[in-house]
């Protein structure tokens, strides 16, 4: 392209300030006359190509400092990470031992996972305590409770209700975000029955036609659902790989250049 | 296509690519045919209009050029021009004028029943037809020797960057670009990169998100208090320049990239201190056009003053009624050729260089300014507005119920937060007298660079808003 500097058409603004970043470079090299072309042109170009690098380096990583900066100021984005991982069945579940930030502009919230991948500040047997109601409750982000702090979520009020009212209730949440009825009827039977629920709690969304058609986990027989698929699994290989590395788990919860895009 | 899609980011760039690789013969016939394609994406039968317009201007310059007495000179010229006119009216004021006539009749019980036809208004047309226009007329006014290759007059006529919404370039300045040779040097690149992302960035994030401000209030202005409706004009001011100014200035970037060069066509037109500066401000294109072909040939101002105002207002009225097939441009118009008259009445008003200290004249150049901005957006006000009702509706809620409500509040923050950049390096292009963005040193230049594309990436509503001038 032009290095050529013929400026020939009748332009009023001619700005010269050629951006140079890098050193500048004298083309004067008697030495190379004296001692031999190769070494000190070899320098210079080596020098110059160096220079190169560096002005690109610098430029890039000064590109994303600069929007980290700019989004979090003019167009904050909202930090939601998600971990999920491949359960033993082939769906997904909530990464287990987990305490996740959501931050927004309207509220900063804590989501933790016990050892199982429920939501919860502390364990839960899977064996039912003696005289003990115990309620599974089933669905996707609203069910786990994304953008709320576990004491606003409505399960947790439900179970607080229920006890006031005399019913010794104990909510066990096994909402994961994302899920369908597909996924949840799997999960339910691989791992709710296990806590001998006495009642099960389903939280619909409107998703979940879409969602189900696209797991394709069951089909309809002849006589009624089929298993489809054998694993659902979108995507959780990859990011179980990338959020392997602390630093893609560190942007992932506190870059807004990350989020946005 | 619009200048603001992916469509025709993806357009440009195979174009270019193929542009730069082609000596300039296969320039030029790549940009004919890649004109062609623009301007067909939007519907392929106006192509038929384009090429039949352009054939027949090209034969008539050619025989008003070639003609033995003015007899012949002056047949050619009523031709062309009648033709012109004739598309013009026809697509874009039938129904207007069926209408009108209408609404004139029916008092009396005369109303005729006129077909409506279902015309579908050509994109452009009133820039190209006005371009070419001025292209027969100048050949007539021997003031320019006509095209020698149909397919370079074609080019010129379609040349993509402006045909949709200008600017209305003159035959003198650009039909000789296309028979040189283009060099493209890297300042040309440079300076039309930076017209291409500033021309965006007015466009997508401040004339699209001042857009529903605007619509919220010209819907229902009876829903909302004084102050707010204030805001609402002043939002359409910046949306109407943010829209316009922002499609030239692509317009002139894209062009400079292919190393043409076009005419600019808005000038700081928010520091105008009177109508006539205003008018040398904004839609500079169509204002000189308007000018050239249609006030000065009425006489202009050497006939006295009556005469004057009598063809500032009627170049103006027209200049208004090209704008659209509505009473309100029309109106327009006239409310500019009445302001236009009556501040050349009193032109010592304008003389602000007069006042003997510094403090005084700074002081009476931005009273000037202030009451000039004002008259502008009382002009926006009616030029914006759907109907009669609502001018009356703005102009009895503005004084009586003079407060901000909670929406207004918003749109105060909305305005500010989208507009600052513009208005800061407006101020500072004014100032420098210059587009001074690319001469600064490279630290503030990158951050400047920076700070736009973000905002388009991340701040704009989303591509493919439609450009206001592409209805007129």
């Amino acid at each position: 392209m032009a290095n050529n500097p013929k400026v020939s058409s009748p332009l009023p603004d001619t700005s010269h300030t050629q951006a140079s970043h890098g050193p500048s470079v004298c083309v004067e090299t008697p030495c190379s006359s004296v001692a031999g072309q190769t070494s000190p042109s070899r320098w210079f170009l080596l020098r110059k190509w160096l220079g190169r690098i560096a002005s690109v380096v610098f430029t890039v990583a000064y590109t994303l400092l600069f929007l980290e900066c700019f989004i979090r100021i003019f167009a904050p984005a909202l930090i939601m990470p998600r971990y999920v991982v491949d359960a033993p069945y082939g769906i997904r579940v909530n990464e287990p031992n987990c305490s996740i930030w959501h931050e927004t502009q309207e509220y900063s919230i804590n989501i933790r996972t016990n050892s199982k991948g429920v939501r919860s500040d502390r364990e839960i047997p899977y064996e039912k305590p003696r005289g003990t109601f115990r309620i599974i409750a089933l669905g996707d982000s609203f069910t786990i409770g994304y953008g709320v702090s576990i004491e606003d979520l409505w399960l947790t009020q439900m179970e607080k209700e229920l006890r006031a009212n005399g019913v010794n209730c104990e909510v066990v949440n096994l909402g994961v975000s994302g899920h369908s009825t597909s996924e949840e009827l799997i999960l339910l039977k691989e791992e709710g029955v296990k806590y001998h629920p006495d009642l099960v709690v389903v939280g619909w969304n409107g998703l979940d036609l879409s969602r189900n058609a696209r797991a394709d986990l069951f089909r309809l027989g002849e006589a009624g659902l089929i298993r489809g698929s054998p694993t659902y699994l979108p995507g959780v290989w990859i990011s179980k790989l990338l959020f392997s590395f602390s630093a893609y788990r560190f942007l992932a919860e506190n870059s807004h250049l990350y989020c946005k895009i | 296509m619009l200048f603001n899609t992916w469509t025709f980011a993806v357009f440009f760039v195979v174009f270019y690519f193929l542009y730069r690789v082609l000596p300039r013969r296969g320039q030029n016939a790549i940009l004919l045919v890649a004109s062609y394609i623009f301007y067909g994406a939007w519907d392929y039968r106006f192509l038929a209009l384009l090429a039949i317009s352009t054939t027949l201007d090209y034969f008539c310059g050619r025989a008003i050029y070639r003609a033995k007495d003015s007899r012949q000179r002056h047949l050619f010229l009523v031709l062309t021009v009648a033709a012109n006119l004739c598309f013009l009216g026809f697509f874009k004021y039938c129904n207007f004028f069926a209408e009108s006539l209408t609404a004139l009749l029916s008092p009396f019980g005369l109303a005729p029943s006129l077909p409506m036809l279902n015309i579908v208004l050509p994109v452009g047309i009133s820039f190209y037809t006005f371009q070419s226009m001025s292209y027969t007329i100048d050949i007539y006014r021997g003031q320019l020797k006509p095209s020698t290759s149909l397919f370079e007059y074609a080019t010129f006529v379609a040349f993509f960057p402006q045909l949709v919404a200008g600017p209305i370039n003159r035959a003198p300045r650009l039909l000789p670009q296309f028979g040189r040779t283009r060099v493209i040097t890297w300042e040309h690149i440079r300076g039309g990169s930076w017209l291409i992302a500033w021309g965006l960035f007015k466009k997508m994030v401040v004339a699209d998100n001042m857009a529903p401000i605007v619509n919220a209030a010209f819907a229902d202005p009876s829903k909302y208090q004084g102050l707010d409706l204030v805001l609402a004009v002043n939002a359409f001011a910046f949306q109407i320049y943010g829209d316009f100014s922002g499609y030239s200035d692509m317009a002139r970037g894209i062009a400079r990239l292919m190393g043409f060069d076009l005419m600019v066509n808005f000038d700081q037109p928010y520091f105008a201190i009177s109508p006539l500066d205003f008018w040398r401000r904004w839609h500079i294109s169509l204002s000189t056009w308007l000018r050239d072909y249609l006030y000065i040939p009425l006489g202009g101002n050497r006939r006295g003053k009556v005469a004057t105002y009598k063809n500032l207002m009627i170049t103006m009225l027209l200049g208004g009624l090209w704008h659209g097939a509505a009473w309100h441009f029309v109106v327009w118009g006239l409310y500019h050729g009445i302001i236009l008259s009556i501040y050349r009445n009193f032109e010592w008003v304008v003389d602000w260089r007069s006042a003997r200290t510094v403090g005084g004249r700074a002081a009476w150049w931005l009273l000037l300014l202030v009451v000039m901005y004002g008259l502008t957006c009382l002009g926006w006000l009616i030029f914006r507005a759907p109907d009669m009702n609502t001018i009356v509706t703005f102009l009895e809620v503005i004084p009586s119920r003079f407060t901000l409500s909670y929406a207004g509040a918003e749109w105060l923050r909305a305005t500010v937060f989208y507009c600052w950049l513009l208005w800061a390096v407006e101020i500072w292009q004014f100032v420098a007298k210059d587009a001074a963005v690319l001469k600064v040193p490279w630290v503030l230049r990158l951050n400047v660079w920076l700070f736009v594309v973000a905002s388009i990436a991340f701040l704009s509503v989303g591509q493919g808003k439609t450009f206001i001038y592409f209805a007129f």
